[in-house]
């Protein structure tokens, strides 16, 4: 499938499809700070006007700080996404993903799921 | 003896995983024997990573427990369980590390905020006693001390609240003695004529704000009427200030009881239709207190109130 505005940074890749916003994690990467603000701008940019869903996959993910953590919370900004959806399935994006549900979660809807059809239905019964 | 070699070359291969040839010789028994060392031996060297890796997040466990924030656990690019504990301890340390501060900056910004409290409550009473000084109506001068009692047991608390370790509870049996010692001297004025005694009878000494005020309060006035009303003409005499636990209608009840032996109350005198603002406050703190409140006559006046614990 054709991938419109394909953004590149250091540990993500980021592009919208569909109305859905994807959220790539490269292999072992160690998300920081400048990371996630520099994702958010991205995202911000690919939503345009409207707040839409973001896919974030995080299976190769190796590590994010706390920092990281507390921007993807959301809890001190406006959102720029309206629901999250995280793909989990290695055992370090499970404690991860686990995280964002519990101690640093975020002020939208968010659900960890193992399957990207399924992320991809309840971001869509969201709409 | 040929047959006894196959078998031990077959077994070799099955622990190994290397596929069976036809010929067997003790060349290549030797060989599946190499190649089984070779992957023991790896295996060893994975077992001893994973030993080192899992005493490292002990470590960092342990010093989480110390509460230690700076070390962390190695995550590897494995991408395994171990791996994923080390993540998970880390940023448990994290968050703990960051809750722990901003406690603490809670702690702070509490303390300050009871010091100030008392500042405050310490100024509106220097200012009220400064003003005694221009007053010279006796009965004007009596109202500005007894209000001037009432914001130093209030003060009294807060400063309490800032000293003490747990800043929402203070010790009452420290502060009921204080502010007996400080009710006494701004009545007694030096002359002693009137001992006051304290009965702590407890073993919790740590009260949260919302029974030391009021109690702190009801103490200062009927202490103050026991100063005022008990003892005319400079009479000797004594004050009993009791507190401890009783067992009423199958509930615990504090028990506050303030008795001297002065003149006594009048007869048919009852707190709730008291018409002195002393009076009239301990009746609404008691009710504050979800307490009961009840007077005797008996050698002098003993004051009783009962609320729940």
């Amino acid at each position: 499938m054709h991938k419109l505005n394909r953004y590149e940074t250091r540990v993500f890749t980021t592009w919208v499809e569909g109305r859905v916003c994807y959220t790539e994690v490269k292999n072992k990467s160690d998300i920081e700070i400048r990371d996630a603000r520099e994702n958010t701008e991205i995202v911000r940019k690919l939503s345009t006007t409207e707040n839409i869903p973001i896919l974030v996959d995080l299976r190769k993910i190796k590590s994010i700080s706390k920092e990281a953590r507390d921007h993807f919370s959301m809890r001190d900004r406006m959102p720029g996404v309206n629901a999250i959806a995280m793909l989990i399935n290695s055992p370090v994006s499970k404690i991860i993903g686990n995280f964002f549900l519990g101690l640093n979660k975020p002020s939208v809807p968010t659900q960890l799921f193992t399957s990207k059809q399924k992320a991809l239905l309840w971001l869509k019964s969201l709409d | 003896m040929k047959k006894d070699l196959k078998e031990i070359y077959q077994q070799l291969c099955s622990v190994s995983g290397s596929k069976l040839t036809k010929n067997v010789s003790v060349k290549s028994i030797g060989a599946e024997i190499t190649k089984l060392e070779k992957q023991l031996n790896k295996h060893r060297q994975i077992q001893e990573n994973n030993v080192k890796r899992i005493n490292q997040i002990l470590e960092v466990v342990i010093s989480l427990a110390n509460l230690n924030y700076t070390t962390k656990a190695y995550v590897s690019s494995k991408n395994d369980y171990l791996d994923a504990l080390a993540s998970g301890i880390n940023m448990l340390g994290e968050e703990l590390q960051s809750s722990t501060v901003s406690l603490h900056e809670k702690e702070i910004l509490l303390k300050e905020v009871h010091h100030r409290v008392k500042n405050n409550l310490q100024v509106i009473s220097s200012l009220l006693n400064l003003q005694t000084e221009y007053i010279s109506d006796k009965h004007s001068l009596e109202k500005f001390n007894e209000s001037i009692n009432r914001i130093k047991s209030m003060a009294l608390v807060h400063e309490k609240l800032y000293k003490s370790k747990d800043l929402s509870k203070i010790d009452f049996k420290e502060y009921i003695q204080e502010l007996v010692l400080s009710v006494n001297s701004s009545y007694n004025l030096g002359n002693e004529k009137v001992k006051t005694s304290i009965e702590y009878k407890l073993n919790k000494n740590l009260f949260d704000l919302e029974t030391a005020i009021p109690c702190g309060l009801i103490i200062n006035e009927l202490l103050s009427n026991c100063y005022k009303y008990a003892f005319p003409q400079q009479q000797e005499g004594k004050i009993e200030v009791c507190f401890s636990l009783k067992r009423r209608k199958k509930q615990n009840y504090y028990h506050l009881k303030i008795k001297d032996n002065g003149i006594g109350i009048p007869e048919n005198f009852t707190v709730n239709n008291a018409t002195t603002l002393g009076l009239q406050l301990v009746f609404l703190l008691t009710e504050q207190l979800s307490g009961e409140i009840s007077t005797k006559n008996i050698s002098g006046t003993e004051v009783n109130i009962y609320f729940p614990e």
